[in-house]
């Protein structure tokens, strides 16, 4: 049993390795959505941190994200709330124990912001994030890279900049800055495995 | 050097119509708009509130147009949120649209609208607040807060209860319509629905249409509203009017033609109703100041016996006798002047269109005698007889002064007749005025589904409410509020709308305002509710501030309402309507199941004064007061015949023998038309005014011709000629399917076969010496 492990640890560890002998080199925007773009299911635990300056709150939330290709993104908190959002290009899906709601994607820009920007990086679509911002790229040679979005609409009133962070077609951290001082910022990691020993 | 005859004539018809024109370039200039369209100058001056809320109802305010739209997917993948936002983005690009609304509209929070909305610093007073719902509404604001769901923050630490969203609901009911990926779409899903303004035009109208047709196809769309439904039927009226009165005229000319074989004489004989209606035109706007394009179309109905005076004449001197010249004249005479005179006393029916309708018929019916006069010596010139009064009186028969036969063997038998027919098949009369609309029944169906689709107010059903001042008007509505919820839930209406929804009554305002708490209490109720979250009190500290200057608030008044913005000026225009001495509550109903529900309703409140408003009936009753006027005005017609042939005659024998005719054609013609199960509109009725008139003038020239001892046959043929052309035209008529043309159309035929016939059957009157 224990041979099983190992050997499954081995076949994930080089599956790893793959994309990261695939990119050793320093990785291009496109290419990058290009990769983003294969992407069909993402599971990811996040953490969610936000800082008010004028309520001077600042709040941590944590849960587990789902992303199905093309349109589908899922937030599921589990602290310190527990419910679900859900958010797809037209609607946005509240669902908690004591409130349902759905908002419609244009009645609230703002709110949208961070999914449809969430969305658009999933499904590699470049033209539309190039469309509402000012993109720049830049890469390391460790694969790391990093993405500043800087709003070239009326949404420039409200957002300051969306800076995301990755490592190869890991999206690792979105952070998005508001005119107002207000950010917010979400941490994604992979879901642990639980480990059985077996005695 | 001395004009010849030729020259006097031409000048004196050329000076006639140099007038017509001088006086027409004077209304043109001082006059801008002489023509107007404005179907309540037809309705009575009644004083009930109905009938005032019927007339400014029907008097256009609105600047734009709103039409309702439900479109489905054309395509197999296309979701109704595609479409949706496709049509909306094709139709915005139209010049004349002013916006397009799918239920997609961004909410924006009423701080980061600049200005202010004015309304809002009084949401305290405009709704309910509930300081006990107060712990409920900060939890749910906090979890909005956490999860980032925060329109506007300064907005939420102002209005953490969110009066202003209750109140903006309550202001814009439709905003309540089913939502689908946040578009408005049909219950059942199947249509995606968009609200469209435009201007009001009906190019920009015909524009949309056209490109929704282009865009979608026929069959994908179902377009509606007010302004769209008067397009059609004004498009319907003009299509049908074009062709048919084309014809008609087209009759008139090719029956003129048979009769003349001369096209300058069939000029002529049209010269008297170009006359007639120049004058009868100038003479409504010189009088009123402006002409309704109804009395226009309507009274050029009655003008259409003026064509007869110039067959009569030009069939006398065809005849180039003088003495059926100089005969014929004086009864051509006395048959306008009689039909002029009659038509005047439309006046007396004191509804001002069908005043101008009196002064256009009967000033164009002696302007038509006027000009066949004028054009007399030049018939006398074309036919080369002299006119010259001849000193030997004309030989006549005499009409046998003993007890006549003619009484009992025709007028009463006829009259027996007439009366049977009607008591075993009594006239079915057509009141519900809708029922002569062009507008097909498909689109009249898709304007009542959309119009529940849209919970949209039915068209002529509203409660009225009365009352002697706004503040006593609000009360009342508030009294009733919770009444009409409950027709709602139980589903007797759809939905319905009051002004005091949006503005409540300052009795009202100042319960409110005295309830609410103040500063103190908020602060402790604050400490209870932010307990289980982040917030503190301090950041509530604006709305403290906006709950403490409510209180000190001056009530908001109707006038200062109207003044906020144009939805509340709007709402006031649409909700309340005053009158001299009192203020009457509007409030429109949509999705009525059923009127007695509604009728029972009002008898309940019958203490407030509550009114059931229905459009159709009250339109139907007062076409049924205009029917009785109509019959008045028929019988001062033959009243003012029978006296101006007593005048003449100085013989009550030969009034009736001349009369006779005429009432007995007007009774066959409703007997026939019971008989055929065609139902009666008003427009009937004015036809047999036209039948009268027409009537008078081949009774006079059978009767007069009757009476010659020589050339009563060229008598007969003047007639006939006249009666050929009205016989062709009117046929034409009576084919249209628009239904005021064909009630016009067959009721003349009828008339005038009826007159032709009786007035011809006395002139084989044997009882003559």
């Amino acid at each position: 049993m224990r041979l099983k492990q190992v050997a499954f640890k081995i076949i994930f560890l080089t599956n790893l390795c793959l994309p990261l002998t695939a990119f050793s080199q320093e990785i291009k925007l496109s290419e990058l959505f290009k990769a983003l773009n294969q992407v069909q299911t993402e599971h990811k635990s996040f953490i969610e941190e936000q800082f008010d300056p004028l309520l001077e709150i600042s709040q941590t939330q944590s849960g587990e994200m789902y992303y199905q290709s093309p349109n589908l993104l899922e937030q599921r908190y589990e602290k310190p709330i527990a419910g679900t959002i859900t958010f797809t290009p037209t609607l946005i899906k509240f669902n908690f124990p004591d409130r349902t709601l759905e908002l419609p994607v244009e009645g609230f820009p703002e709110v949208a912001l961070f999914s449809q920007t969430f969305l658009n990086l999933l499904n590699g679509n470049l033209a539309l994030l190039q469309k509402n911002f000012e993109l720049a790229f830049k890469a390391s040679e460790n694969q790391v890279w990093q993405l500043s979005l800087t709003p070239t609409n009326q949404l420039k009133k409200h957002i300051q900049a969306i800076q995301i962070i990755g490592s190869q077609t890991e999206i690792q951290s979105i952070l998005l800055t508001k005119t107002s001082g207000d950010w917010r910022k979400i941490t994604l990691q992979p879901i642990a495995v639980k480990t059985i020993e077996v005695k | 050097m001395k004009m010849t005859n030729r020259q006097i004539i031409f000048s004196s018809l050329i000076w006639i119509f140099i007038g017509i024109i001088a006086w027409a370039s004077l209304v043109a200039f001082f006059n801008k708009s002489p023509f107007q369209n404005d179907i309540t100058q037809f309705f009575p001056n009644q004083q009930s509130i109905e009938a005032q809320y019927l007339k400014n109802r029907l008097t256009p305010t609105q600047k734009t147009s709103w039409l309702m739209l439900a479109v489905k997917t054309n395509q197999p993948k296309q979701t109704l949120y595609d479409i949706s936002h496709t049509v909306q983005s094709q139709l915005l690009t139209l010049k004349g649209v002013k916006q397009v609304l799918n239920g997609a509209e961004p909410y924006q929070s009423p701080l980061q609208q600049s200005p202010t909305p004015k309304l809002y610093a009084y949401r305290y007073l405009m709704t309910s607040f509930e300081s006990a719902q107060l712990s409920a509404h900060i939890q749910q604001r906090w979890q909005e807060y956490q999860l980032g769901f925060v329109l506007d923050k300064h907005w939420l630490l102002d209005d953490p209860t969110f009066q202003w969203a209750l109140y903006q609901n309550k202001l814009k009911p439709i905003q309540q319509l089913v939502k689908e990926n946040g578009v408005w779409v049909s219950p059942q899903s199947t249509k995606a629905l968009l609200l469209i303004e435009t201007e009001k035009q009906p190019k920009v109208l015909a524009n949309l249409y056209k490109q929704l047709e282009r865009s979608l196809g026929k069959n994908n769309f179902q377009l509606s509203g007010a302004d769209w439904v008067a397009l059609q039927a004004e498009q319907q009226i003009r299509k049908g009017v074009n062709w048919i009165t084309s014809i008609a005229l087209g009759m008139v000319f090719l029956a003129l033609f048979i009769a003349f074989r001369s096209p300058k004489l069939i000029l002529f004989s049209s010269l008297p109703l170009l006359g007639a209606f120049s004058v009868g035109i100038l003479s409504t706007i010189s009088l009123f100041g402006s002409m309704q394009l109804i009395t226009l179309a309507l009274g050029a109905i009655l003008l259409g016996v003026a064509i007869d005076y110039p067959i009569h004449t030009i069939s006398a001197y065809q005849s180039r006798k003088l003495s059926v010249v100089q005969q014929i004249w004086p009864t051509i005479r006395l048959g306008a002047l009689t039909s002029a005179f009659g038509f005047l006393m439309l006046w007396w029916i004191n509804i001002e269109g069908l005043q101008q309708m009196a002064i256009f018929a009967s000033s164009g019916l002696l302007t038509a005698l006027f000009i066949t006069r004028a054009l007399k010596p030049f018939l006398a010139s074309h036919y080369k007889i002299d006119d010259i009064t001849s000193s030997e009186p004309p030989a006549k028969s005499m009409i046998n002064q003993t007890p006549s036969l003619y009484f009992v063997g025709y007028l009463l038998p006829g009259l027996v007749i007439i009366a049977a027919i009607l008591f075993l098949k009594p006239i079915q009369w057509q009141d519900d005025i809708a029922s002569l609309s062009p507008v097909s029944k498909g689109l009249i169906q898709t304007d009542r589904q959309l119009r529940s689709l849209f919970q949209y107010q039915e068209v002529g059903k509203q409660l009225l409410l009365p009352a002697k001042n706004i503040e006593v008007l609000l009360q009342h509505e508030e009294a009733l509020l919770a009444e009409l919820e409950h027709l709602k839930t139980t589903g007797a209406i759809q939905q319905f709308q009051l002004l005091a929804q949006s503005l409540p009554s300052q009795r009202l305002q100042a319960k409110r305002q005295k309830n609410l708490p103040d500063a103190k209490m908020v602060l402790t109720s604050l400490s209870h509710a932010v307990e289980a979250t982040r917030f503190t009190t301090t950041h509530f500290q604006p709305f403290i501030n906006s709950l403490e200057l409510s209180r000190k608030l001056p009530l908001m008044t109707y006038v200062k309402f109207i003044e906020t913005n144009e939805t509340s000026a709007r709402l006031a225009s649409q909700l309340v309507l005053s009158l001299s001495d009192q203020m009457v509550g509007v409030i429109p109903l949509s999705g009525v199941v059923s009127d007695q529900v509604i009728e029972d309703f009002v008898q309940q409140h019958a203490d407030l004064g509550l009114i059931y408003f229905n459009q159709r009936k009250l339109v139907a009753k007062q076409i049924t007061e205009i029917r009785f006027g109509l019959f008045q005005i028929l019988g001062f017609i033959l009243l003012m015949l029978g006296i101006s042939l007593w005048l003449k005659y100085r013989s009550v024998r030969q009034v009736i023998i001349v009369l006779s005719p005429i009432i007995m054609a007007i009774g066959l013609t409703l007997a026939t038309l019971a008989l055929l199960n065609i139902s009666l509109s008003i427009f009937h009725l004015m036809s047999l005014m036209l039948v009268a008139a027409i009537g008078i003038d081949y009774s006079l020239l059978f009767f007069e011709g009757a009476q010659q001892t020589k050339n009563s046959h060229e008598w007969s043929r003047s007639i006939r000629v006249a009666f050929l052309t009205t016989l062709g035209s009117f046929s034409i008529l009576s084919m249209s399917q628009l239904a005021l043309l064909n009630a016009i159309g067959i009721t003349v035929l009828i008339g005038v076969l009826w007159v032709y016939s009786l007035a011809f059957l006395l002139a084989k009157n044997p009882n003559r010496q």
